[in-house]
């Protein structure tokens, strides 16, 4: 179980990319086995074609699914469903990138990044596998954020993000970066580094799409309906 | 490193539905020793197995290579059944991990997906084969070119 014990190092390095409340929400989170807990897990869900009409041509930087799903120890919870990322900044192409601030990013932050993603991949995979990391140099803030969302669950009482637009069943649209900080909660730190200007949370059929951008887009009358539109053709 | 496997199929337990036994009729023939040696004259080809961190290569025939996957997937089955009834708790050594669980295979397809298409984005603009040294230095270049 070595790979679930995070010794002190790698503790501070997590904590430098992700914040501390982050970090130890996902530690905590990888012993709990949550995703066994799920009454019913998510399978075949079909969304990842609806989420690229969404993503392509647009200002989107990422969209994910989060999945709702009752828990057999009562209560109910959002996971990770399926997602894309989109970032002209990220892919390795371009050396030596920039964050947010226009700061040229150091070898060393971009080593932490990949081993901060190396160490919750053993982590919550139960396995040390050096191979998914390898091509792992050079991930944009962008991309870090989107890699490290994946392993975070929302519990649906929640007062912030995507559980409480599932509570409520209205729709968040934040597009001011104080604002999106806010409703990041967690992951705020890493929303903070990546720039995000637009955050939604929009509460659909069997869970919520989040969506965010480095740019600042306004929400349109319609914005809503067109977003739903394209991934459930209604 | 190629190593010449000696491998041990369970046999089919008479439990087993007639079903599944008539759907595993030829592995059953396979069990048999005489048959396995027989199989290893007919045409044998590579087999890179992954295991718990560990890889090993072999020489086998196809329905040799057929009987692993399906026992492999029979075991890997049982693993996610898990004791019924047990309590989850962090320090449980047999809990199977949760990218591997059923609930982990969206993250799984959402990372390789990723991974695939940053691959694809890296081949484009890099085609050719160069060593790490020159490529960071074509990456330079073209991030200059950007500003």
């Amino acid at each position: 179980m070595g790979e679930k014990f995070w010794v002190k190092e790698e503790k501070g390095m997590a904590e430098s990319v992700l914040g501390v409340e982050a970090c130890e929400f996902l530690i905590t989170s990888a012993s709990k086995n949550l995703l066994n807990d799920l009454v019913s897990p998510p399978v075949n869900l079909g969304v990842q074609q609806g989420l690229g009409k969404i993503v392509e041509g647009s200002h989107w930087n990422y969209v994910i699914f989060w999945y709702a799903s009752g828990l057999k120890s009562g209560g109910s919870v959002l996971v990770w469903g399926d997602g894309i990322c989109q970032d002209p900044k990220g892919g390795g192409v371009v050396h030596g990138s920039t964050s947010a601030d226009g700061e040229l990013e150091g070898v060393e932050k971009r080593k932490v990044k990949k081993c901060v993603l190396r160490k919750l991949h053993a982590c919550f995979n139960g396995s040390d596998d050096g191979s998914f990391a390898a091509s792992l140099d050079e991930v944009s803030d962008v991309e870090m954020f989107y890699l490290t969302s994946m392993y975070f669950t929302f519990r649906c009482d929640s007062a912030y993000g995507p559980g409480e637009a599932f509570k409520s069943g209205r729709p968040t649209w934040a597009s001011s970066m104080a604002s999106c900080l806010d409703h990041y909660h967690l992951r705020s730190v890493l929303a903070r580094s990546a720039g995000f200007q637009t955050v939604v949370f929009l509460p659909v059929k069997s869970g919520v799409l989040e969506l965010g951008s480095v740019k600042s887009i306004p929400e349109e009358h319609d914005s809503v309906e067109k977003l739903k539109r394209s991934v459930w053709g209604f | 490193m190629k190593r010449n496997c000696n491998l041990e199929l369970r046999l089919l337990t008479s439990a087993d539905s007639d079903n599944q036994h008539r759907r595993h009729q030829p592995l059953a023939e396979a069990a048999d020793e005489s048959r396995w040696s027989e199989l290893k004259q007919q045409e044998q080809k590579q087999l890179t197995i992954f295991y718990n961190g560990r890889v090993l290569v072999c020489d086998v025939a196809e329905l040799q290579a057929r009987a692993i996957l399906l026992l492999a997937g029979r075991e890997t089955e049982e693993k996610l059944r898990g004791p019924v009834g047990s309590e989850p708790s962090a320090s449980s050594p047999i809990s199977p991990s949760q990218l591997y669980s059923p609930a982990g295979l969206p993250m799984k397809r959402s990372l390789q997906r990723f991974l695939k298409k940053r691959k694809n984005r890296i081949q484009a603009t890099f085609p050719y084969k160069v060593n790490s040294e020159l490529t960071g230095r074509m990456r330079n270049l073209v991030s200059r070119e950007d500003q």
